[in-house]
C-alpha cells in the first residue's frame, strides 16, 4: 500500500505564518478529508504536496521515503486546483485526449453531458466544467489525488455520482479532498483533518470539530 | 509527441504579439543583414519575458498553467520549449522572407 505524509511545513505570506505545525497522512484505498475555515491553509497545503509551491521547509514522503523534487514532474499527483484549470480554447474530447482518458468511460457514467465532446471549455458552465475537471483528475493513473473544492457549483445528483467514483477509485489510490460542503466531506473520508491556527488536528469524534469551533451542532 | 503538442497548445495562447515580432524582426533581417538576427532573437526573448511579467501580475495563481502541471510538465520546461518554438518559427519564417522577397 503506497502512503503520502507531509510534516514540518513552514509556510508565511507577508510575515503571517499560514502553516507550521502539520502533519498528514494519506494511504492508497482510503479517502483523507480536510477541514478548515476560509484562509486557514487548506490550498496552501495541497499546492505544496502538488509541489508547485515552495515552503520555506517541508517534509514530504512517500513510503517512507523523502521527496525533495517537485512532486508534479514525477507524474505521481495530479491536483484539482480550486479554480477552472483546463484552457479555455480547448475541447472537451482534446482534454481528454492529453489525459490519456478515454471519453466514453465520461458519457457511462454523465450521459446528459455527451452533447458537450466538441465544445470549447470557454462556452460550458462552471458546473459542467468542474465535473468534467474533477472526473479527468479521478481517473488519472496517478497515484495521489489531491481534490481542492470538487463539489463546488455542481447540482447534488451530479454530486452522488461523484462521491461514487471516489469510492471506487480510491481501491488503487489515494485521495485528499477539501471542501467546504463539510458534510459530505465528512461522508467520504475515512480519516479527517483539521486545520487551524497554522496546525492539523486528526479529528477522531465528530465533536471535535464543536470544540475547534469549526462547526456548531 | 503529446508533450510537443502541449507546448504548441500553450504557444498559440500567447502567440499573437511573437508572431507580429516575427514578422517584423523577418524584415528587418532582410534590410539589415543577417547579423540582425541574433539582435532579433535577443529581443523577442525580451518580449516572451514580459509577456510572462504581465502574465504573472494579472494571474498570481497560475491558473492558466495548471492543465501543464497535471501533465507533468514544469513551469521551466514550458517557458523554456516556448522560446525554442518561438525562435524555430523566427528562423522559419526569416528564411521564407529571404527566399520570397
Amino acid at each position: 500500500m503506497d502512503f503520502l505524509e507531509i510534516d514540518s511545513v513552514e509556510i508565511s505570506f507577508k510575515n503571517k505564518p499560514i502553516l507550521n505545525g502539520i502533519y498528514l497522512k494519506a494511504e492508497q484505498g482510503t479517502v483523507t478529508g480536510i477541514l478548515g475555515n476560509n484562509g486557514c491553509g487548506k490550498s496552501t497545503l495541497l499546492r505544496i504536496i502538488f509541489g508547485e509551491l515552495q515552503p520555506s521547509f517541508k517534509s514530504l514522503r512517500i513510503n517512507g521515503k523523502r521527496f525533495s523534487k517537485p512532486f508534479l514532474t514525477s507524474n505521481e499527483v495530479k491536483y484539482l486546483p480550486q479554480f477552472h484549470f483546463i484552457p479555455k480554447s480547448m475541447t472537451v474530447q482534446n482534454a481528454f485526449y492529453h489525459s490519456n482518458i478515454d471519453i466514453n468511460n465520461f458519457y457511462t457514467l454523465f450521459p446528459e453531458l455527451i452533447n458537450l465532446k466538441n465544445q470549447k471549455f470557454k462556452l460550458l458552465s462552471g458546473g459542467e466544467k468542474r465535473i468534467i475537471e474533477t472526473f479527468l483528475i479521478l481517473k488519472s493513473n496517478a497515484k495521489f489525488i489531491l481534490l481542492d473544492e470538487p463539489f463546488s457549483h455542481i447540482a447534488p445528483v451530479y454530486i452522488n455520482r461523484i462521491i461514487n467514483l471516489i469510492h471506487k477509485e480510491k481501491q488503487h489510490k489515494a485521495i485528499i479532498v477539501t471542501d467546504h460542503m463539510h458534510k459530505y466531506i465528512i461522508d467520504i473520508t475515512d480519516t479527517l483533518y483539521l486545520l487551524k491556527d497554522g496546525w492539523s488536528k486528526e479529528i477522531k469524534n465528530l465533536s471535535d470539530l464543536e470544540l475547534y469551533r469549526y462547526l456548531n451542532f | 509527441m503529446k508533450k510537443i503538442r502541449l507546448f504548441l497548445k500553450y504557444y498559440q495562447s500567447i502567440a499573437i504579439i511573437p508572431s507580429i515580432a516575427t514578422l517584423f524582426f523577418s524584415f528587418q533581417i532582410k534590410s539589415l543583414g543577417i547579423s540582425f538576427l541574433i539582435a532579433a532573437v535577443f529581443s523577442k526573448l525580451f518580449i516572451l519575458i514580459m509577456i510572462w511579467f504581465l502574465e504573472w501580475m494579472n494571474n498570481r495563481k497560475k491558473e492558466n498553467l495548471y492543465f501543464y502541471f497535471n501533465s507533468g510538465i514544469t513551469q521551466i520546461q514550458l517557458y523554456t520549449s516556448t522560446f525554442l518554438i518561438d525562435t524555430i518559427i523566427l528562423f522559419i519564417v526569416t528564411f521564407i522572407v529571404l527566399w520570397i522577397f
